[in-house]
């Protein structure tokens, strides 16, 4: 039985939008985690006689998580209109019209989101139920699901 | 028989000695009756006549000569004996004696032989034998050969032998570490197909497809139930936000 809110066309609200986004979070500390590997490796490769554990400075972190998360999100929304926690909770990010966002507006949509997060409450207060990511560049959450669990939409 | 058989003088001379002297005791007998009548009345008057002193010292005598007659008579059959034996026993085969005129199977018969057994000390003749000695000449190899030992084991009641066997004890008395040390673990797991019985146990448990029907349920099940209950609290907390700002909730379709 397909939920009444689970419609095509529906806009998520601010829970599972807020799982979607946690879930992410937790994506993306994987990926630091593996770009922190790569790079322990790839210094153990140059100089292995010298090698010691990599202690990036706090600047240093923030930047590379920064890039790691926008360039995440962006591919997600770009290619599949979901990241993995969109997936999840099955969301997908579509533009004003309906459509694809685009490169642009996904690139811009993620640096938002990592810049801003709380954004995201804007939804609580929004008639469309849209964050501020969605106001600004003229974006919208949907839920994207029904039933058939693992069908060609939800993969 | 008897006219034809001539008799040796020996026998003939000894015959008419026993003959003289049976006929010499006969005509003796009034002689020794009167003189022993005589001796009677010859003591009692001698009782009377003779004085006490002299009697006295005639019965000392009198004793005295028959004590040495006894024993010079007794020391003359002694050593007549005596050597009569030796002779005898030179001049004769005992053993054969034995054999021929003892009945010995009577003899045997008689004997009780559990009497005997029990009146041995066995420990005692135990104690001096030489076992080892005796072992090593016992040809062990050639008991065994002789035995059957089917047989031996179709005597033996092995249920009773094993329900007297304390196998708790048995084991607990056994080092496994020292059993397990000398098992070739490398050489037996050398032996096995494991690569094939492994193959087997996934071929005959299809383990791949349990794999993906379980794994596939429990995502199917997990994400609708996830997906549900957060539209569900999508729904409730817009509606809260809504009655908090007092408006209406027609906002969850997207606009045209």
């Amino acid at each position: 039985m397909i939920p009444p809110a689970a419609r095509p066309r529906s806009t998520a609200g601010i829970v599972s939008r807020t799982l979607a986004a946690v879930t992410d979070l937790g994506v993306v500390l994987v990926l630091l985690g593996v770009v922190l590997l790569v790079a322990a490796g790839a210094r153990f490769v140059v100089s292995p006689l010298s090698f010691h554990w990599p202690a990036p400075s706090w600047p240093l972190s923030v930047l590379v998580a920064g890039i790691v998360a926008v360039t995440y999100l962006a591919l997600g929304w770009a290619t599949v209109g979901r990241t993995v926690g969109d997936a999840v909770l099955g969301l997908r990010v579509l533009s004003r019209g309906g459509g694809h966002p685009g490169w642009v507006r996904s690139v811009l949509r993620a640096v938002l989101c990592v810049v801003f997060p709380l954004g995201l409450l804007w939804v609580l207060v929004s008639p469309w139920r849209r964050s501020l990511q969605d106001v600004v560049l003229r974006t919208t959450v949907t839920y994207d699901w029904d039933d058939a669990i693992g069908s060609p939409r939800d993969r | 028989m008897r006219a034809t058989r001539a008799r040796p003088a020996l026998v003939l001379a000894t015959g008419a000695a026993v003959l003289g002297a049976e006929l010499a005791w006969r005509a003796g007998r009034p002689l020794r009756t009167m003189s022993a009548a005589a001796a009677r009345i010859a003591g009692s008057a001698a009782d009377v006549l003779v004085p006490a002193e002299l009697t006295e010292e005639l019965a000392a005598r009198g004793f005295a000569a028959t004590a040495a007659t006894r024993r010079r008579v007794e020391a003359l059959v002694s050593a007549v004996i005596g050597r009569t034996v030796e002779a005898f026993l030179a001049a004769t085969d005992l053993t054969a004696l034995v054999v021929e005129h003892v009945e010995l199977d009577r003899v045997a018969a008689g004997l009780d032989v559990d009497g005997v057994i029990a009146r041995v000390d066995l420990d005692a003749v135990l104690r001096r034998v030489d076992l080892d000695a005796v072992m090593r000449r016992v040809d062990l190899d050639a008991v065994a050969t002789r035995l059957d030992p089917d047989r031996v084991v179709a005597r033996v009641d092995l249920d009773a032998v094993l329900q007297r066997v304390d196998l708790d004890a048995v084991v607990a008395r056994l080092d496994l570490d020292r059993v397990v040390a000398g098992v070739d673990l490398d050489a037996v797991v050398a032996r096995l197909d494991l690569v094939g019985l492994a193959r087997g146990v996934i071929d005959a448990i299809d383990l791949p497809g349990i794999v993906r029907e379980s794994t596939g349920t429990l995502t199917s099940d997990t994400v609708r139930g996830v997906r549900s209950e957060a539209q569900q609290a999508d729904e409730v907390v817009a509606r809260v936000v809504d009655r908090l700002l007092r408006r209406s909730s027609t906002r969850a379709a997207v606009p045209p």
